[in-house]
């Protein structure tokens, strides 16, 4: 089969027309039959074209039509260096204008970086004229000077602004220097305390951070005394129906102790004596927020009476990474009676067992604070979710 | 096998999809079958095909068309099951 090697289909090189009429005409052998239905099938372009062919009537004149054309075609392209040479023109048209756009551009670019410099020469020329306004500031801040000004004419007031301003200027020049140099001394001492604050803010940080719980504790254990002083009251007055009731019988023993203390905490409080041990568990619960840990530890274990020494006690044992003398400590603080901070205690013993790496325990600690729904609950969630 | 030709696995295969072809082309309607036979394996031209068969033109073009598209709906489906 013939072929004029324009190729319609990916996957075959397209007979030509000649082919198509011959084939259209019955003059094809079998076997080139079957070659051109075949491509037929797969091109849709040549398909198209016999379908075409079949719809004239002498489609023998579309080969000399085509010859017509190609002789034509050739004529063109005799005239294609013309076209070419007339192409190049239109290269360079294109490469001109880009020459002069990104000239353009680059002007353009170029120019706000003079508006700059203009805007910086603006704004140095006032420089001059600022000492001037700074003279004249005084006028400005004393009424007198402007309702002189106002009355006088411009050009007067200007010849007389001479001599009556230039007493103030040298007094506005000194209150800036003065001003200036007390800005400098500011400006210096704030670097300074700049300094010596950040240093004091990273330390106090780190305190506060450490102190927080506590701070909190402390806290607790204001609201705690006085929740433990109206219970030993309420205590108190049920030992007075102590045979009526069994349970009073029960809570009695540590009943008295408590009302005890509390009286004696009352008694600190209303400053009339300080014989109990409140004064030394004060110093020790101060020196445990102020994080002073090892200081605090003799007093905080001398206020034996007081029960938050306990907690206060094991708190500063685990700060100290005294891990067991910790766990005795609140140990014994929660198996005491009075509970309002059994679940700082139990948060407490569960960080102490983790660092001890016993996480099951930190686990059944974390539970207990989580059941007693205190100000550690969340906390204690968010920590059990995490081991 | 020439030394540049298709590797063992490649003419594999080929063998493979041939007899899914094959597999495929018994799949298709009598007349269809018949003509895409003659068509493509015998690489006999429509008119022959119409003398064989004793379809006429329109006809051998039209089961030759459809024959072949309903190979490819075959082929492709059986590729699509095999992956």
């Amino acid at each position: 089969m013939n072929s004029n090697g324009i190729n319609f289909n990916a996957d075959h090189t397209c007979p030509d027309p000649q082919t198509l009429v011959r084939y259209q005409q019955g003059l094809l052998s079998p076997a080139e039959q079957h070659q051109l239905e075949a491509h037929l099938l797969d091109c849709e372009f040549c398909a198209d074209a016999l379908e075409g062919l079949q719809l004239m009537d002498h489609p023998g004149t579309l080969l000399q039509v085509q010859q017509e054309l190609n002789e034509r075609i050739e004529k063109r392209t005799g005239e294609k260096k013309e076209a070419i040479i007339v192409r190049f023109p239109a290269f360079r048209i294109a490469a001109m204008l880009v020459i002069v756009l990104i000239a353009g551009g680059l002007i353009w670019y170029l120019r706000p970086d003079t508006r700059q410099e203009q805007i910086v020469l603006d704004t140095q020329e006032p420089n001059t004229p600022v000492a001037e306004p700074l003279k004249e500031s005084p006028e400005d801040a004393s009424p007198s000077y402007e309702s002189l000004l106002s009355a006088a004419t411009n050009k007067e007031v200007k010849d007389a602004k001479v001599p009556i301003v230039s007493a103030p200027s040298q007094q506005a020049v000194e209150e800036n220097s003065v001003q200036e140099s007390n800005a400098k001394y500011h400006m210096e001492e704030v670097a300074g305390v700049v300094a010596t604050e950040t240093e004091n803010e990273t330390s106090t940080l780190r305190k506060s951070a450490e102190v927080t719980n506590t701070d909190l504790a402390a806290v607790d254990e204001s609201v705690a005394n006085e929740e433990q002083k109206e219970l030993t009251k309420k205590k108190v007055e049920s030992t007075h129906d102590r045979p009526s009731s069994v349970e009073a019988v029960s809570v009695a023993p540590q009943v008295t102790s408590k009302g005890k203390q509390a009286a004696e905490a009352d008694l600190f409080n209303g400053k009339q004596k300080d014989k109990s041990q409140q004064g030394t568990f004060n110093t020790g619960l101060e020196l445990f927020r102020e994080g002073r840990y090892q200081e605090a530890l003799p007093y905080l274990t001398a206020a034996t009476d007081i029960p938050e020494s306990r907690l206060y006690t094991g708190i500063s044992y685990y700060q100290l990474n005294n891990q067991n003398e910790a766990l005795k400590s609140l140990d014994k603080y929660v198996t005491t009676a009075s509970g309002k901070k059994k679940d700082e205690a139990w948060w407490y013993k569960a960080l102490v067992h983790l660092k001890l790496n016993n996480r099951d325990a930190a686990r059944k600690a974390l539970q207990q604070v989580i059941e007693l729904k205190g100000g550690y609950q969340q906390r204690a969630e968010e920590l059990l979710r995490k081991i | 096998m020439h030394p540049s030709g298709p590797s063992t696995e490649e003419v594999l295969e080929k063998e493979e999809r041939l007899r899914l072809l094959e597999k495929a082309i018994l799949e298709l309607d009598e007349h269809q079958q018949k003509c895409i036979r003659l068509f493509y394996l015998e690489e006999k031209s429509y008119q022959q095909v119409s003398e064989i068969t004793g379809y006429n033109l329109n006809q051998v073009k039209s089961y030759i068309q459809n024959g072949k598209r309903n190979l490819k709906i075959i082929m492709t489906e059986n590729e699509q099951q095999r992956d």
